[in-house]
């Protein structure tokens, strides 16, 4: 298994220094796939990967839009009432 | 009329629920904002800025990228999976560190640190040091070099690799 040098390009990505990290056979696979192509496990691994970053960054935005602290903190003692009201009026 | 019992249960169960969220949303928003204001994110219907240095002949786009006060770029890595037992492997402290080397040739600002983030909520700061910049030169090197067929087999990255089926020199 070589790799011409000329094939090789000068550039990297941050993944491709990643994946060599990771094992130098792998990123040798990624730019020569094999015929087989990746396990059907990494594929379904990799999309639900995706769904994951895609619900972490909304709840990111989400956290930065909502940027004011008094509005969680306007939630938290409402339900922290509503919550000692509830116990005492259930005599708790 | 008396109300019913179920109902002050649902009551308290609401209330102690917007409690607990209103107190995880704080914490994370104030771990968030103390390493620094909300740059840019790649996701979420946005894409982040692609960092590219000519020096380096590296690219890429970090997850995220948060601003401090005086302007230094903070780039944050976020992996799906679970916090390692073992702390961060390799792979993934090298990606940070690249994204490190990046924010810093393009601000001018070297980042003190990059952030990984895990699904569960495990966080390392992996600092961008002397050490650091090494181990990521020492891997741009030689993955520039020709390929003579080094593997890295082990049980663990085997069993995670997508090419796994095809390699000969796979552990599992």
């Amino acid at each position: 298994m070589r790799e011409d040098p000329d094939e090789i390009s000068d550039w990297l990505t941050v993944r491709d220094v990643s994946e060599y990290a990771y094992c130098p056979r792998a990123f040798w696979y990624r730019r020569h796939p094999p015929s087989r192509g990746p396990t059907r496990a990494s594929v379904a691994a990799s999309a639900e990967g995706i769904v994951v970053h895609e619900r972490h960054f909304r709840a990111v935005e989400r956290r930065d839009r909502h940027g004011r602290a008094l509005w969680w903190i306007v939630l938290g003692s409402a339900g922290l009432v509503l919550a000692c009201v509830a116990a005492l009026l259930a005599g708790l | 009329m008396a109300i019913p019992d179920w109902i002050w249960a649902t009551v308290l169960l609401a209330g102690v629920v917007s409690f607990a969220i209103a107190v995880r949303q704080l914490s994370l928003r104030a771990r968030e904002r103390g390493i620094g204001a909300l740059r840019s994110v790649d996701g979420a219907g946005r894409t982040g800025p692609t960092l590219r240095s000519e020096r380096w002949r590296l690219s890429g786009r970090p997850d995220e990228i948060r601003e401090t006060r005086d302007g230094t770029w903070i780039p944050v890595e976020f992996k799906s999976g679970a916090t390692p037992p073992r702390g961060p492997p390799p792979s993934h402290q090298i990606q940070v560190l690249a994204y490190a080397l990046l924010a810093e040739e393009t601000t001018g600002r070297a980042p003190p640190f990059g952030l990984l983030r895990y699904a569960d909520g495990g966080e390392f700061r992996i600092p961008w040091d002397a050490a650091g910049r090494t181990a990521l030169f020492s891997v741009m090197a030689r993955a520039r070099r020709p390929y003579r067929g080094e593997a890295r087999p082990s049980r663990a990255r085997c069993a995670r690799c997508p090419w796994r089926d095809a390699c000969d020199a796979r552990a599992i």
